[in-house]
């Protein structure tokens, strides 16, 4: 101890006096040596060892990590944590072993001599403890001693042990390393990917690997282009159009490995070509930067080459409207007229027409191009009666629509910029007419104060003449024009119409009369027919603003039913927002069209006034957001009008509490518009009654040839088969204008004609065995193509024709006949008919002589299409007393036409004048009587029913005809 | 105000009684005897018949709320008071009977409740009247009608005996419709009758003149005797006895104008049952209103004005409180005529056949043109000419106007609004001196037309003509703008400030 502590120092206290010793107790070289032996000889298979363990950690790492999950990846990485750590443990270790004396001299001279070796570490315990305590002994004594011991360790037996021990582990090295060396050398480039994959981050590798090799590209774009495939470049940058699929083949660097083709977010995977190759198909969406990638487990290991690819997109349609955007009041322009052009880069599907207004929406298909075709063009004409109109009081956005044929990312609308259709207040187009007729009223009435004021003078007669007729003309101009206009689609009133042309007409007549033999009683005559013709006209004009009124307070009383609507749901607290804007949007039109019931004369007046009034309740509830009262208010405006009476009426003119004295009613000026109304109301009846009566008589000679024809079914079927076995031999088509075309189309008449007489239809088989005949001969005439041995088609057909002409006779006469027996079996039914038909006509003369003599309120027009009627009539009665049923049924049409002519029903080309206005008004007289034809006698309906049936079942392609008459039959359901 | 003191200790101590008996224990006597909620119902409803609606709350709002008769009563005592919508609440109930009587008040309620929704009220405290008004544009009419009510409410408990309470109750209405729907009178039956008012449910629900001119002052009046009876009858009055006192008292609120009684009350009844329009007394159905014609019903009032009239001047003014109050006090089938021999000591066919015999006596020559069921002479022409005329004036050609309208006017020269036409034809035309003896002398006319008496007052002013002219006009037609606006053009307004309001209520749509 001494010589440890030269200066004679006490030593330190310490915790662990065990540290505290000097470690000179063993000498350091004694220590070097035995260590020395040792490592010298273990160390370098030791090393060796631990390489060969570190290689396979390593190679097993890396393969683990090639798995790609994350748990494998986690594993990968422990092992590689593993190993570092345990190296460095292991050096730590060793390096703190080799200090320590005891282990060094158990571990080299206790594994050489184990009984030199306790016996060193007992004297090794001896030394220090002597150095320790004074009571141990002699501390140099111990010392000696344990070199002594030393000194006889066996070195050269250390060595060898060590080197047997060295020997051992070098073979566990080399088993080691062969073993890491077998994993790798399989495939070396595992340990790469396992490596790569270990490190990736966000999924993917950081180092790029190559994976396939004679790389080709090429591009299908998609099919509703029609365009052709396309090679590209590989990996140099390309644009396509969306939707293309993009196909990458290629020679796999390495097998084994999945391989995709990913823009990032989609991935598609490669798989055999069947020819060593690899194919991948891609679909391109958006544009996107192309890689490969070999995937392993979620992680991607990408190949360096990238393809950019920039995705072209289909462009919506882009449709134009001429002279859109702009906006169109109906009033100013009852027709709006919709051109349109839609575009598309690749392709239209759709077009449509879109309407919207408020909460309403209507799309009509315009057309629906074919395919390919990328430009349309057309035109839309929408009128103020258009059925969207109806009801609505919003303007309306109208738009032209386009759909491409995108069937990638959907098919896409383009829109035209909008055409605002304003529509009329309710109300306005009735208001606006009145107006016209008021003023039209006004220029009568300035004519009777004219011939008021004009003093006839006997000395100058004809003085008046020029002037009185040239102001007739005038103001009949006038009100003509004022009758005919329209306003938002809203026509001239038909009954007005009839009725001032039969005003006019007996103002005309006056006048001629007045012209023709001048005298103070002709123009007396004259100006009273004048006030009589401005009495009827105004009580025609106040009779239709009472009807107007009435049309529009009921189409008010509906916006005031939705005001109620809306005004609950508010009150309940549903829906507030747009319950707020309905209920605003109602108190618009209601306040609109009230205005508008102001100008309908007097009944809309009142009606309009109470419309104003209930406007101002409805209002001030609602700015209390008394929405219960508002409701309340909606519904009693909504009640009222709903029934448009005037609001007084009856006893006189109102006594107290009620009845009264009589009072003056301006309507009782003149009946003119109630008997018009009247003679229009007996004319329809007349023509519902003709038509029932018309039906009869088709159905009475039907029934009585349905009834023939059945005896003839045998016979017919007979005939059919010969017809059809006579023209069997011709061609069944030949180029237009020859012999073959004509023997075709005699070929294809004469088997409708046989189809005919197989149903029996002998009218029919007649026309179409006249048309084959005609045919044929004409086939025959031009001769046409034939072989040396073989007749020409001309001959065949002639052949033919000689055939048919028998069969057609057959059929001719055959038909004939059955009219006779049907004429004769239906005799009773036709007679019963004839006299049906007499009253019918003296129906018709009866309203012509009553409105000859009455306010005249039938035009001249209508008069003589009332008498064609009655003579027609009058033949079909003689016709049909004579029991010639066809005839008279011909008689009949000809009557039913003039009838609905005279009704204003039908132009002289089957127009409809009957205008939109009229329909929703009153026609039938106050208080008249209207008969209702019972289900089995009005037979108007299916009359038309069977004249369709009739028409469209005519001659036709006999394969067809079941077709035509199924369509027909869908048309008329 | 009277009956109110008189009833409530009557109906408490029969309430009292009534309540000792129903809870009496017997079990038999369950079977006749009435709840609680019955008699307090019963009691309710017989102190809002009489009008005394504040005694009504007491007993209702004591009484049991769950009672469905106890909800009905509540539910009509609201309609009295003209709360439609907490009658309509009361009524929503579902344990309501569906008896006729409780679907027809639930029936009124929601049409009353719908046409006075967000409507204007003025109440005007100090004379007790209260004034609803479907259209707002009618609220220049509610001081004249203020002023009506207050003096007929007047005469009526001068006449009647009883006074009416306050507020009272009256309703302007747009149209016969809503006159319906507020009243439950049937809409047809207005329209055939041409009713224009109707007392019930505690008001007066009548029409604005603005729809068309009538007299709508006297109807007031007429009305409200109506309401006075039934209050002071307890709703006994019989028809007869309702529409003659009411038919007396319409023109009792003011001095006699002209025209009072034209035709002759009594010449008209006679006529009109010679002709055999005429119908008993005791047969004249629920309502006059709801006869089959404007003719029966305009005899039937004359009958029952002219047998009241007489009745009055047999016994003296004091016979009619009399007999009212009799009504009330009298129980049985026919209260009016146990009532009717108390006061008078002869029954009703004693007192029908004196009457008659006085019309017998009566003269009956009255011009055909006012006779019952009278139509215009010669219509037709008149109607044209009179029609023409409007065109012609409308048109800027008064001078031609004036030429048919004189055809009209020689046709039928006693026709008030023929003359009116012609006047106004003839100054448009600027032909005053003309058009002055047209309405100078208002004997020479037949009355019912507003527009005579603005136009007499235009032409004739006072002294020279009838100092109350332009407020006769106002009475029959204060709505049309040359009656309300007194024959000033526009922008010209009449002096007086009630006046002027009416003319600019009057121009603000032209009619």
């Amino acid at each position: 101890m001494a010589a440890a502590q030269p200066d004679g120092a006490s030593p330190a206290p310490s915790p662990d006096p065990r540290a505290a010793l000097p470690a000179p107790a063993i000498p350091a070289d004694w220590l070097l040596r035995l260590r020395a032996a040792w490592d010298t000889e273990l160390t370098p298979s030791v090393r060796r060892l631990l390489f060969a363990l570190a290689a396979l950690v390593f190679t097993g790492a890396a393969l683990l990590a090639r798995l790609g999950t994350q748990n494998a990846r986690a594993a990968a990485a422990a092992l590689f944590a593993l190993l570092f750590a345990s190296i460095l443990v292991r050096a730590v270790v060793a390096r703190r072993r080799r200090r320590d004396a005891r282990r060094t001299i158990l571990g080299t001279v206790g594994r050489a001599d184990p009984q030199l070796g306790a016996a060193t570490l007992r004297a090794l315990t001896l030394a220090e403890r002597t150095a320790r305590t004074d009571d141990a002994g002699s501390p140099e004594l111990a010392a000696l001693h344990l070199r002594r011991l030393l000194d006889r360790a066996p070195l050269d037996r250390i060595r060898a042990r060590a080197a047997s021990l060295a020997t051992g582990w070098s073979i566990a090295a080399l088993a080691i390393a062969t073993t890491a060396l077998a994993l790798v050398t399989s495939d070396p480039f595992r340990i790469v990917e396992g490596i790569d994959v270990l490190a990736a981050r966000n999924g993917t590798a950081p180092l790029p690997l190559f994976w396939l090799d004679d790389v080709s590209m090429s591009a299908t774009p998609p099919a509703y282009l029609h365009e052709p495939e396309e090679l590209l470049n590989p990996f140099a940058p390309t644009a396509l159009p969306r939707g293309t699929r993009i196909a990458v083949r290629g020679t796999p660097v390495h097998d084994g490995r999945k391989l995709l083709l990913t823009d990032g977010v989609t991935e598609a995977a490669f798989v055999g070509d069947g020819d060593g190759g690899l194919v991948v198909h891609f679909p391109l969406t958006d544009s996107a930067r192309l890689r490969v990638v070999a995937a392993f487990g979620d992680i991607r290991v990408p190949q360096a080459d990238l393809q950019i690819v920039t995705s072209i997109p289909d462009a919506p349609p882009v449709v134009r409207v001429d002279g859109a955007p702009r906006t169109v009041r109906i009033l100013d322009e009852p027709t709006v007229q919709l051109t349109y052009e839609a575009e598309d880069d690749h392709g239209l599907r759709e077009v449509v027409l879109s309407m919207r207004a408020g909460t309403r929406e209507e799309r009509r298909i315009l057309s629906r191009p074919g395919t390919d075709t990328r430009t349309d063009k057309g035109s839309y004409q929408l009128g103020a009666n258009d059925p969207f109109f109806r009801k609505t009081y919003a303007p309306v956005e109208v738009r032209v629509e386009a759909r491409d044929n995108d069937e990638v990312s959907g098919p896409k609308w383009g829109k035209s910029e909008a055409v605002i259709v304003v529509l009329p207040q309710a109300g306005e187009p009735e208001a606006l007419r009145y107006a016209e007729l008021l003023k039209a009223r006004d220029r009568l009435t300035d004519l009777l104060a004219r011939r008021l004021d004009s003093k006839f003078d006997p000395k100058k007669p004809r003085d008046l003449i020029a002037p009185e007729t040239t102001a007739q003309q005038e103001a009949r101009k006038l009100t003509m024009e004022a009758l005919g206009k329209t306003f938002a689609g809203l026509p001239p009133n038909s009954r007005m119409t009839a009725l001032a042309r039969g005003q006019w007409s007996l103002l005309d007549k006056a006048l001629e009369s007045f012209t023709k033999a001048p005298s103070q009683a002709t123009y007396d005559k004259l100006l009273h027919e004048t006030e009589d013709v401005l009495l009827a006209f105004d009580g025609g004009v106040r009779a239709l603003g009472v009807r107007d009124t009435r049309t529009v307070a009921k189409r008010l009383a509906v916006v005031a039913d939705e005001a109620a609507l809306a005004a609950g749901a508010l009150a309940l607290g549903m829906d507030t927002e747009s319950a707020t804007i309905r209920l605003g949007a109602s108190y618009d039109v209601l306040d609109a069209g009230g205005k508008q019931l102001l100008k309908l004369g007097d009944l809309g007046l009142d009606l309009g006034e109470i419309v104003a009034s209930d406007l101002r309740r409805i209002d001030r509830a609602r700015k209390a957001s008394d929405y219960k009262h508002t409701e309340l208010a909606a519904q009693d405006l909504a009640y009222r009008l709903r029934k448009p009476d005037p609001s007084f009426s009856g006893g006189g003119g109102g006594g107290v509490e009620s009845g009264g004295p009589p009072s003056m009613n301006p309507s009782e000026a003149s009946d003119a518009d109630a008997e018009q109304a009247r003679n229009e109301q007996d004319l329809e009846d007349l023509a519902r009654d003709h038509a029932t009566e018309m039906n009869e008589v088709s159905e009475a000679l039907d029934r009585a040839e349905r009834e023939e024809r059945e005896s003839l079914k045998d016979a017919a079927r007979e005939h059919a088969k010969s017809i059809r076995e006579a023209v069997q031999g011709l061609p069944k088509q030949g180029r237009p204008d020859t012999a073959e075309s004509e023997a075709a189309a005699g070929r294809q008449e004469a088997e409708g004609m046989a189809g005919s007489l197989d149903s029996q239809n002998l009218q029919e088989a007649v026309e179409r065995g006249r048309e084959a005949l005609k045919s044929l001969k004409e086939s025959k005439r031009k001769g046409g193509d034939g072989g040396f041995f073989e007749e020409t088609t001309g001959e065949r057909a002639g052949k033919a024709a000689e055939a048919l002409e028998s069969e057609l006779k057959w059929a001719e006469e055959a038909l004939e006949k059955l009219r006779q027996s049907a004429r004769e079996r239906a005799k009773e039914e036709l007679s019963r008919s004839s006299k049906d038909e007499e009253k019918l006509a003296q129906r018709a003369r009866d309203l012509s002589e009553k409105a000859r003599r009455g306010d005249r309120t039938l035009d001249d027009a209508t008069l003589d299409r009332l008498n064609d009627a009655e003579r027609a009539m009058r033949d079909a009665q003689r016709a049909l007393q004579e029991g010639d049923g066809d005839a008279g049924k011909k008689h009949q049409e000809i009557a039913q036409r003039a009838l609905e002519m005279a009704q204003g029903r039908k132009d002289d080309d089957g127009n409809s004048e009957r205008p939109r206005g009229d329909q929703e008004g009153d026609h039938r007289p106050p208080g008249g009587k209207a008969d209702i034809p019972g289900k089995d006698k009005h037979k108007g309906p299916e009359a038309f029913r069977k004249r369709v049936m009739d028409g469209l079942s005519g001659p036709v392609d006999p394969a067809l005809k079941e077709a035509v008459k199924r369509y027909a039959e869908g048309l008329l359901k | 105000m009277k009956t109110h003191r008189v009833f409530r200790p009557l109906s408490l101590a029969a309430l009292t009684s009534l309540t000792v008996a129903a809870t009496a224990p017997p079990a038999r006597a369950a079977d006749v005897i009435p709840s609680l909620s019955e008699i307090a119902a019963a009691l309710g409803r017989s102190s809002t018949l009489e009008l005394d609606l504040a005694g009504a709350h007491s007993i209702l709002d004591a009484a049991d709320g769950q009672s469905p008769a106890i909800a009905v009563e509540r539910a009509r005592l609201a309609l009295y008071e003209g709360d439609c919508d907490r009658a309509v609440e009361l009524l929503t109930r579902g344990d309501l009977s569906t008896s006729d009587e409780t679907k027809h008040i639930g029936e009124i309620a929601r049409g009353c409740a719908r046409a006075t929704a967000a409507t204007v009220t003025i109440h005007d405290k100090e004379k007790g009247v209260w004034v609803r008004l479907q259209d707002d544009d009618d609220a220049a009419l509610v001081p004249f009608i203020i002023d009506v009510a207050d003096r007929a409410r007047e005469t009526l408990a001068r006449d009647l005996g009883v006074r009416l309470p306050s507020p009272l109750r009256i309703e302007l209405v747009r149209d016969q419709l809503t006159l319906s729907a507020v009243t439950g009178l049937p809409y047809e039956a207005a329209q055939t009758t041409g009713t224009v008012a109707i007392a019930k449910w505690g008001r007066v629900t009548m029409l604005s003149p603005r729809a068309n001119g009538y007299g709508w002052m006297d109807t007031l009046a007429h009305e409200l005797s109506h309401l006075a009876l039934t209050a002071g009858t307890r709703d006994k009055a019989p028809l007869w006895l309702q529409e003659g006192i009411a038919k007396r008292e319409e023109t009792r609120w003011r001095e006699p104008w002209p025209h009072d009684d034209t035709p002759p009350g009594d010449s008209f009844a006679a006529v009109g049952i010679a002709m055999g329009l005429g119908r008993p007394l005791d047969k004249l159905g629920p309502s006059i209103a709801m006869l089959p014609s404007a003719e029966e019903a305009s005899v039937a009032y004359a009958e029952v004005s002219s047998f009241v009239r007489f009745f009055a001047s047999e016994i003296g003014d004091d016979a009619l409180p009399r007999l009212t109050a009799k009504v009330k006090e009298v129980e049985g089938p026919d209260p009016a005529a146990i009532a009717l021999k108390e006061v008078s000591g002869l029954d009703l066919a004693a007192w029908d056949a004196r009457w008659r015999q006085h019309l017998a006596g009566v003269s009956k020559d009255i011009p055909p043109e006012l006779k019952p069921g009278a139509t215009f002479p010669k219509m037709k022409e008149v109607m044209k000419a009179v029609r023409l005329g409007q065109l012609l004036q409308d048109r800027g050609h008064p001078r031609q106007a004036a030429v048919e309208h004189s055809i009209a006017q020689l046709a039928v020269p006693w026709e008030s609004a023929v003359r009116c036409h012609l006047a106004s034809s003839l100054l448009a035309a600027g032909d005053t001196a003309n058009a002055k003896p047209l309405v100078a002398h208002p004997e020479e006319v037949h009355g019912h037309s507003g527009r005579y008496w603005t136009l007499h007052a235009f032409l004739h002013p006072a002294p020279e003509g009838d100092p109350r002219a332009s407020f006769l006009g106002i009475a029959l037609d204060p709505l049309s703008p040359e009656v309300a606006c007194e024959e000033k053009p526009a922008p010209d307004l009449p002096t007086d400030p009630l006046r002027q309001a009416l003319c600019q209520a009057a121009r603000r749509i032209p009619r």
